[in-house]
Order: structure tokens, then C-alpha cells, then sequence
């Protein structure tokens, strides 16, 4: 699974859930520099982080053994329980995708 | 059952970890520290890690430290909010550093009933918009309770509401909660007469209860409007009291009664207030805790030697030590609620 299969849906799936976000897919050489997820300890165990900075919600959740997804948006402009839904929802439709010719 | 298996505090300054849950397990010192160190860098407010969907760490920067709870996944929500109100001194005082198969059976689980009066709670920074400092003692005589606090800040002015509804468990919390509810919508703006703002207040709750048993359905009330420009408290109440305890340590109090409001006789106290001046608002729960001996009631008079003594950089920790040695090992009767707010 690579995350250029799914590029185009990006912008498809953040119209449908998430128009006031932001959706980000993160893949394995990008995880060691990323800002929330690089030096977290026992990386390999980890299912889903939730960040609150600024406001801002970030939620980012594992969709394989390499490939994260990202979600973000303003706390005011939508709550963690529609971001969690949203991260969800897209989350299983990658993994429906991945299984289907793109 | 919520089981808890670290709980601490990471000190940014010293770059020190404390653990007071599980003290043995100090070789989680590192992981703790990771996390930490990465909330200071990226400047994050608060931040959850989930292992497994099974456990949980979560951080929350507080008080220029980084508090830390570790958890079961399905206890998140309720651990989270205890941490977020202050509130996980509960989790200690059930279950002082003993193993995680043991805090199953001593820390009750959360209702769902509790969990969503929690999520009404707000966080205790939201008094900080108009106060220096502010200290909860919130003891439910069970979860959820009928005690509740609420603040709304307006451009020159602040409200604090702390409430005492009828009964306690799940019928109080679930009055707790539709009277939050009516509070928010009745002090959208900023009342012009606190007494007028009260009396109405209870004649529109029991208007919308109509239908209901009105005896088992009401609350009393605190309320405090200052305004931020003049540092003038406005203090009107239906059975909450308060204390004033000046920057020099001399205490008033300030005290209501529910037949006022319906007897149409509200009043309300104009005070004004200096910089370190300390307020105790408090349930009746507080004075109607028994002593040691189970024979004699705190009542307001000790109550007043008790928030005369206390510590005005730690008025909790004095408070909750001289009140814990009145009352022993008696049990307590009602949800008890302290509430201190340092101008």
C-alpha cells in the first residue's frame, strides 16, 4: 500500500468529511521527521495519537504497519468526536481501496 | 472498573519525572520523559498516545507541569476529564501506590450517567479569566453528584455559579444537569441586578418544570458577578454561602436562604474586593460533615476558623488538612463542594 494510490481520494474524502480540515496520509520515510509522531517510544505499539495544540485538533491514526492517516482541524470548528469519526471512516475506505484496483 | 496504572507529574524545568501511582515502576521514567519532552518542543496543550487500542498515556500541561495518566482505553474518557478537572487526588486517595490488578477493585467505574455530567464540567482554567487562582475541593457523596460549578466570562464582568441541587447521586446529577443547562441559556448577558437575576432565575426553572414534582426538582445556588473594571463582587445566593477572606486574613461571611427568594426578600452583597483577597464558596455538605466522634456538625463557625487558618498560597491542602482531621473516619451525607477563588 502506498499512499500515491490514494491522492486523488485525499481531496474527495475531505470535501465529504471533513471540509473544514485538513487529511494528510503519512508513510514510513516521513514518520521520523514527523513533528508529533518521530521519538514517541514504542512506536510500533502505537494505534492513534491525539494532539491539542493551538486550538487546533490533531488526531493521527494507523492505517498499516507503514501508513498513518492525519486529520486536524480547528477545535472550534469541529469537535474529536467528528474528527475520530472522520479519521474512521476514511481510514476503513483506504483499507476497502487497498484490496480493489484503483 | 477504571483502572489507572501510572499517574505523575513531569516537571519541564528540572526535567524530572514524579510518580504517585505505581512509585516502583520508575523505569517508565524515560517513556514519560519522551513524550514530554516532545509536548515542550512542539508546544502541545495536551496529548494522547494509544498503544494497541488497549492503553493509553495521556499528557496535559498544567500549572507550568505536565500531568500524566496511563489507562485503559475504555476508561479514557473519565480518566481524562478527572485530570483535566483536578480531580485525580481521587484516584490516589482510593489507591496509594498499590498494583494495577488491585486498583481494579477499588476505584468505582464511571456511569455513563457520570461520564456525561463530567463532560459538563468545565476545566478550571476558564476561572482564571478573572481570577489569579482558583482551587476545587469537589467530593460527590457518589458519582455523579448534585454539586456543580459553572463560569461565564463577559467583556467587563464575570459570573460564577456553584450549585447545590436537590438529592444527590444520579436523580442530583441529572437535576445538576438540566439546571446547567437553563443557567447558560438565562446568562447569555451579563445580569444588570443580581437579586432580580436570582429570584427570576427560580420562578422561570420551576415555570419549565410545570409538569414535573416540583419538590424533588430544585437547586440552590451561588452566584458572584464582578466586575473587572471596578473589582466589585456582587454576591446573591438561595441557600450556597461564601466567605470573604481579605488579603489580611480577616474572614466575612456572606450568607442566603432559599425562603428569601420565595418569600420575594433576595438581597444581595455589594463587596469590593483588593488584589490576593481569597472567596470560599461552599455546599452545605461542607457544614453538615460530622466529626470524628460522629456527635457534633463542622457548621459555618468552625468552617470560618478553618478558612481563617488557611494557607493563602495553599488554601486547599490546609483546608483539606484540618478538615480531614474533623471528620475522621466519619462518613460524609451529602456531595461536598468547596470552591476558592484568589482575586
Amino acid at each position: 500500500m502506498s499512499k500515491s494510490r490514494f491522492t486523488d481520494l485525499i481531496s474527495g474524502w475531505k470535501a465529504q468529511y471533513l471540509p473544514s480540515g485538513n487529511i494528510e496520509l503519512l508513510e514510513a520515510p516521513e514518520l521520523s521527521e514527523h513533528p508529533f509522531l518521530s521519538g514517541l517510544p514504542f512506536f510500533s505499539s502505537i494505534t492513534e495519537v491525539h494532539v491539542e495544540k493551538h486550538d487546533t485538533n490533531f488526531l493521527v491514526g494507523r492505517i498499516s504497519k507503514q501508513m498513518f492517516i492525519s486529520v486536524s482541524a480547528h477545535k472550534h470548528k469541529c469537535n474529536l468526536g467528528i474528527l475520530r469519526n472522520a479519521l474512521k471512516r476514511i481510514a476503513s475506505e483506504i483499507r476497502d481501496s487497498a484490496i480493489q484496483s484503483v | 472498573m477504571s483502572a489507572i496504572s501510572l499517574l505523575g507529574s513531569f516537571d519541564s524545568d528540572h526535567r524530572s519525572v514524579k510518580f504517585e501511582v505505581n512509585k516502583s515502576l520508575e523505569g517508565h521514567d524515560a517513556i514519560i520523559s519522551a513524550c514530554c519532552e516532545k509536548m515542550v518542543a512542539q508546544s502541545i496543550d495536551n496529548m494522547t498516545v494509544e498503544f494497541d487500542n488497549e492503553t493509553f498515556l495521556f499528557f496535559l500541561k498544567k500549572d507550568g507541569k505536565i500531568r500524566f495518566i496511563e489507562g485503559k482505553t475504555d476508561d479514557h474518557l473519565s480518566l481524562i476529564n478527572k485530570v483535566k478537572l483536578g480531580l485525580e487526588g481521587q484516584l490516589i486517595d482510593k489507591t496509594p501506590n498499590t498494583p494495577t490488578t488491585e486498583l481494579k477493585e477499588s476505584i468505582p467505574n464511571l456511569t455513563d450517567y457520570a461520564q456525561v455530567q463530567h463532560s459538563m464540567y468545565q476545566s478550571l482554567s476558564h476561572f482564571k479569566k478573572a481570577y489569579s487562582d482558583v482551587r476545587l475541593y469537589f467530593k460527590p457523596y457518589e458519582d455523579p453528584g448534585g454539586d456543580f460549578y459553572w463560569t461565564r466570562d463577559y467583556q467587563y464582568k464575570n459570573l460564577v455559579v456553584l450549585g447545590d441541587c436537590t438529592g444527590h447521586g444520579t436523580l442530583g446529577a441529572m437535576i445538576a444537569m438540566s439546571v446547567m443547562t437553563l443557567l447558560k441559556q438565562f446568562f447569555r448577558l451579563p445580569p444588570t441586578c443580581l437579586k432580580t437575576a436570582i429570584v427570576e432565575f427560580h420562578k422561570q426553572m420551576k415555570g419549565l418544570m410545570e409538569e414535573e414534582i416540583l419538590e424533588v426538582f430544585d437547586v440552590e445556588l451561588a452566584i458572584l458577578l464582578i466586575d473587572k473594571r471596578t473589582s466589585e463582587l456582587t454576591y446573591a445566593g438561595s441557600g450556597v454561602n461564601m466567605m470573604h477572606k481579605t488579603n489580611k486574613g480577616t474572614v466575612s461571611q456572606f450568607r442566603s436562604r432559599k425562603s428569601h427568594i420565595t418569600m420575594g426578600k433576595a438581597k444581595e452583597d455589594k463587596i469590593p474586593l483588593c488584589k490576593d483577597d481569597q472567596l470560599f464558596i461552599f455546599s452545605d455538605g461542607i457544614l453538615d460533615q460530622f466529626d470524628e466522634h460522629n456527635q457534633k456538625r463542622l457548621g459555618s463557625s468552625n468552617l470560618q476558623k478553618f478558612i481563617e487558618k488557611c494557607d493563602h498560597d495553599t488554601p486547599l491542602i490546609t483546608f483539606k488538612k484540618h478538615f480531614d482531621q474533623f471528620r475522621g473516619d466519619t462518613k460524609q451525607l451529602d456531595d461536598q463542594s468547596l470552591l476558592i477563588l484568589t482575586v
